[in-house]
């Protein structure tokens, strides 16, 4: 049994002064502390979580393992997205050509859930990621994950940052600003000009000025003068880790977006960090389905590629999970070669991870003139008509799933998510 | 009142759509947290906790400085601390007179309006446009009258007392000269909703007689063709544009196109484009961008001849437009439908909901309110049939977008023929326990609007929030007197500002149902606001760029910009009918504001006779009027606040310390602005 003296003693000496580093910088202890780490009672490793989400609707779901057992399902007809042999783990599907160039192990860490979005609708998108009404006092799932990950990794600030993902995001009810990589590349920057040389002076004196102006103030200014004396400790404490990689940032786009995200991973800033990957986007009149769903395909493809090839250079792989989240998936067939209408029935989550086991989960039925996800085996991971998890469950069971896959405790999923079940098929 | 929303959504659509709501679920409103404090996980006060009031002079000078940007004279401080909130409908009339108050107010209604954020691509996809070839700078130009337009029609509206309704109804903008020609434009070419020109309306082809629209090469700048000889039917080079450069082969024979294609060349050729040759210079003047005045838009009379686009002369200082095609209010704007692009599967039903934001604060498909599709389309389209799953999730919003519909394509021009088209000829407007209305276009939708009895709540919940940070209660009984005052009021504009400026929803002098709920916050400024605030304090223009005309040179101006979109900004969002400024001082606020301040030092302090604040010695009698500046315009606290010596001490001390640190005089003055520029006070809404 340890004294309050010696505990904080440890708290504040222990592992190399830590805790002094902490009071000092504004920062959270565990950020001092290397890589994250798995709680005593077994729960996985966590992990960080680059999201890639669009209120768009991309047909990403239309040419994802699982589509290509089907033969009336339409798919462009650009030698890439053509059938072919693909390797997940241990598993051996149809598949377009486009996702062979993810690396093996990549894709051996790679799960493409079909499942529903229950919605057709654009603006719907952060009601898809409340999981259109099963979540827990309606908060987003990357805001619920979010806030059980924080303390765990122990990153600066819990709440997610969106680099690509436009002001749609929020956290506990606040819609999130969004942060441009070009935005984070001048945050970041450090010269060595006279005026940066007086920065700590400055330090000093903002926090002198705000003194003044807290002595009088009501509980909410205080309170607000508190928040912002601590994010500008925190602030100063940033950016040495990553400065060469955020340095290369030059645009705000797809690229910059996935550079911004694991320079913020590297900084362990936030545990959630959303951009945007686009596998065609809105693509209602793409004739053929050349014009967007095509390229987009390759491109995204290949921006999966970078982003796992970064991760690995910064021996970031085993603590950052990738998921893809849209507003809904595209119809497969009853459009023909005009282009894809919403559906409200079909979507593919596509997981990369430590603790994701590669694979297809689920599968697709025909329903009326175009098709829809199907009931689903927790266990195997089939589709499988009557199967545990129902079609209308399936979006509640992948948040689940991905949560788990996160490393959130269960209980914290469970308290989070209502409905639906873990797909362990799907975990490693 | 979210589940007083909640459920009356739930009634209107009776259940039809697959029990997916959950009524046992906690309405989300929005994710069921009220947000007390500052940290957007800051537990609520305590229950039990005493009210604590907010001084007067704070609440004026948060509200003079959302009005205005400028902080609070003395004399003003000192009538506050005298006579509390009851000095502030006096001060507001004040501050309305003052220049800085239109151009916050434009800033305000752009936003509010949803006229902003517009980007070529989507003026492009809303218009079947191609903006692309213009010549240089005109894109941007274009873009920013787009954006301007409907928020200096408002102002207009707001500042003159007219009743503030005519926001919805109104046929006369505020339009410069390349608008006025981009109206006249979108009326001469209407295109059908599959995006193909719908040659029946197109009156200036036919009255040219298929003269083409024809690309001359000129050799020579003297063989350039002169303007007023290319829109001149009687000269042999009507129609004909020249361009000068060909460094493309293909461009070397000129190009010529006839039909329906050849009008929007014509209107491209205005502004540069030459067709994928070198652009040549719009024939749009500065003067032209700038002579803005209110245009009334009316159809023709019988036999009337409409507003011809390409006569740019004409158009110049014109003060009525006689097009076919309807304008009315803000949702007819070509910002706004380049905002909200609609297609043939939506159909106007994103303009319809967007509509009904901004008039009446609600969204027919409200963010509290989650239905699950999941029986649907079965078939292209049968997911609104009658008797299918979703029918009733409809029964609302499709009766509204006809009333669009039969005014517009999906490709925003005139529709022509409503039966070829299949689009009813009557349709009904009836939403939240308002009496159903039957009419046709968009007049009638517009003056449905304008009757409604929500419009008065919702713009009186806008401006408390805007001036909060914080959620307002439409059922608060202060928000509910304050409509009643704007309505009584004919819906003066005016009258709302200084009845909700005085209210204590927004003072804070006293407990309201809102603070009750939703607490109080202090609040960061929004990227829009603290850039108009550090521009007029320092007398820069366009200090952080944002609308691509910054006074700053080079490197210090590419900086400020990219710092400055680091700062959370006070925007729209597609189905969001919470329009709410940001508030969290998180950690790229407080790294953003201190760097912005860094890149602005420069441009602020010297010591040039001309510098916003001079460093010229060590002398007290030099440094201290200057240090007095920066607290009083820089960081806002009026030289008779109990404050003002106290931050000037310490300003002080700061200037000395980095002398001794060896800086010069000019640098350790920049250090001190970068203080008192990042100061809490500086930066925030309520301090």
């Amino acid at each position: 049994m340890q004294s309050r003296r010696n505990l904080l003693q440890n708290l504040l000496f222990g592992t190399g002064g830590v805790g002094l580093r902490a009071l000092a910088t504004g920062l959270p202890a565990a950020f001092f502390t290397r890589g994250a780490r798995a709680d005593d009672a077994g729960d996985r490793r966590p992990q960080f979580l680059i999201l890639s989400t669009s209120p768009s609707g991309d047909p990403i779901n239309a040419n994802a393992p699982g589509t290509y057992d089907d033969a009336r399902v339409i798919h462009p007809r650009e030698p890439e997205l053509a059938a072919t042999t693909l390797h997940l783990g241990e598993t051996t599907v149809r598949a377009a050509r486009v996702w062979t160039r993810l690396p093996e192990r990549v894709r051996n860490r790679a799960s493409f859930f079909h499942h529903a979005t229950f919605t057709n609708n654009h603006p719907n998108l952060p009601k898809v990621l409340r999981l259109m009404g099963a979540t827990k006092q309606q908060e987003m799932l990357p805001s619920a994950f979010a806030k059980a990950l924080a303390p765990r990794l122990g990153t600066v600030q819990t709440e997610p940052v969106s680099i690509g993902a436009g002001d749609l995001l929020s956290f506990a009810g606040r819609s999130l600003p969004p942060l441009a990589p070009l935005a984070l590349r001048d945050l970041l920057a450090r010269d060595d000009s006279p005026l940066a040389r007086l920065t700590e002076l400055r330090a000093r004196t903002l926090d002198e000025v705000h003194a003044l102006v807290r002595e009088r103030g009501t509980r909410a200014e205080r309170a607000y003068l508190d928040r912002l004396s601590l994010s500008h400790r925190q602030a100063r404490a940033l950016g040495d880790s990553v400065r060469d990689l955020v340095r290369t940032i030059d645009g705000d786009d797809t690229h910059h977006q996935i550079t911004a995200a694991v320079a913020l991973v590297k900084m362990k800033v936030t545990p959630v960090a959303a951009i945007r990957i686009s596998f065609g986007g809105d693509n209602h009149s793409d004739q053929d389905l050349s014009r967007r769903e095509a390229p987009d395909h390759v491109s995204g493809v290949d921006h999966l590629v970078r982003l796992f090839a970064l991760l690995d250079e910064h021996r970031l792989a085993d603590d950052v999970t990738f998921a893809s989240i849209n507003v809904f998936g595209r119809t497969l067939r009853r459009e023909g070669w005009k282009g894809r209408d919403h559906s409200a029935n079909h979507h593919v989550t596509v997981m990369v991870g430590a603790h994701v086991r590669a694979g297809v989960i689920g599968g697709i039925v025909p329903r009326g003139d175009d098709y829809s996800a199907q009931d689903i085996d927790a266990r195997t991971g089939r589709a499988t008509p009557g199967g545990d998890v129902p079609l209308a469950e399936s979006l509640s069971a992948m948040g689940k799933t991905l949560g788990a896959a996160l490393g959130v405790p269960k209980d914290a999923v469970d308290a989070a998510v209502m409905g639906g079940r873990e797909v362990t098929a799907a975990l490693a | 009142m979210g589940r007083v929303w909640c459920a009356l959504a739930w009634a209107l659509v009776g259940g039809a759509c697959v029990g997916s709501y959950d009524p046992g679920l906690e309405p989300s409103r929005d994710d069921g947290v009220g947000v007390a404090g500052v940290s957007s996980d800051e537990p609520p006060p305590p229950r039990g906790e005493p009210f604590d009031p907010v001084r007067p002079e704070l609440a004026g000078a948060r509200a003079k400085v959302f009005l205005t940007t400028l902080a609070l004279d003395e004399d003003e401080r000192a009538a506050l601390a005298k006579d509390g909130a009851a000095a502030l409908p006096g001060l507001v009339d004040r501050w309305l007179a003052l220049p800085q108050a239109r151009r916050r107010l434009e800033v305000f209604f752009a936003t509010t309006f949803q006229q902003r954020q517009l980007t070529i691509a989507a003026f492009d996809e809303a218009f079947r446009a191609t903006l692309g070839g213009w010549a240089d700078g005109e894109k941007e130009r274009f873009l920013r009258s787009l954006e301007a337009s409907f928020a200096r029609t408002a102002v207009a509206i707001a500042l003159e007392g007219r009743p503030f309704t005519e926001t919805l109804t109104t046929r006369t903008f505020v339009l410069n000269t390349p608008l006025a020609v981009l109206l006249a434009y979108l009326d001469a070419a209407p295109r059908r909703d599959d995006g193909d020109p719908d040659e029946n309306g197109f009156w200036l082809l036919r009255e040219a007689r298929g003269v083409p629209f024809r690309l001359v090469h000129a050799k020579r700048d003297d063989d350039r063709i002169p303007f007023e000889e290319s829109i001149d039917p009687s000269s042999p080079r009507f129609m004909h544009f020249s361009f000068r450069e060909s460094y493309q082969d293909r461009c070397r024979d000129g190009a010529t196109e006839r039909g329906p294609l050849a009008v929007p060349r014509v209107f491209g050729a205005l502004f540069g484009d030459r067709v994928g040759c070198e652009a040549e210079p719009s024939v749009f003047s500065e003067a032209d961008w700038n002579d803005w005045r209110p245009v009334t838009v009316r159809a023709p009379r019988k036999g009337e001849r409409r507003s011809v686009f390409w006569d740019v002369p004409a158009l110049r200082d014109a003060r009525e437009l006689v097009l076919a095609t309807p304008r009315v209010g803000f949702f007819t704007t070509p910002a706004f439908f380049a905002n909200w692009p609609t297609n043939e599967s939506n159909d106007h039903r994103v303009t319809a909901n967007q509509t009904l934001i901004v008039a009446l604060g609600r969204s027919f498909d409200g963010r509290d309110v989650t239905f699950r599709v999941q029986d649907a389309q079965s078939r292209a389209g049968e997911h609104t049939r009658a008797g299918s799953a979703c029918v009733a999730c409809h029964r609302t919003l499709e009766p509204t977008r006809e009333l669009i519909r039969q005014s517009y394509t999906v490709t925003h021009f005139q529709r022509l023929d409503l039966g070829r088209d299949r689009v009813p000829a009557e349709a009904t407007f009836g939403f939240d326990g308002a009496e159903a209305r039957r009419g046709r276009g968009v007049g009638d939708l517009a003056s449905a609007l304008a009757d409604h009895p929500r419009f008065a709540v919702a713009w009186s919940v806008r401006l408390c929030q805007a001036l909060t940070a914080n959620r307002c209660l439409d059922d608060d009984p202060e928000i509910v007197r304050i409509a009643r005052a704007f309505s009584a009021a004919n819906h003066d504009f005016r009258v709302l500002l200084r009845e909700v400026v005085r209210s204590p929803v927004t003072t804070h002098a006293a407990p309201t149902a809102t603070t009750d709920s939703e607490g109080v916050v202090v609040a960061v400024a929004d990227r829009d606001a603290l850039c108009a605030r550090l521009e007029t304090r320092l007398g820069v223009g366009d200090v952080c760029d944002l609308a691509g005309a910054s006074q700053l040179g080079g490197e210090a101006r590419d900086r400020a910009r990219h710092l400055a979109m680091a700062l959370p900004g006070f925007g729209y969002a597609r189905g969001d009918d919470a329009l709410l400024p940001p508030h969290d001082a998180g950690l790229f606020f407080a790294a953003g504001t201190v760097k912005l301040c860094e890149a602005l030092a420069e441009a602020a302090v010297d010591g040039s006779t001309d510098a916003r604040f001079r460093a010229t010695s060590d002398a007290a009698a030099d440094v201290n009027p200057v240090l007095a500046k920066m607290v009083h315009e820089l960081i806002g606290v009026p030289s008779g606040d109990e404050r003002a010596g106290a931050v000037r001490d310490v300003l002080a001390r700061h200037r000395a310390a980095a002398r001794v640190a060896g800086a010069s005089t000019v640098l350790a003055l920049r250090s001190t602005f970068v203080v008192a520029c990042a100061a809490a006070p500086s930066v925030s809404f309520g301090l």
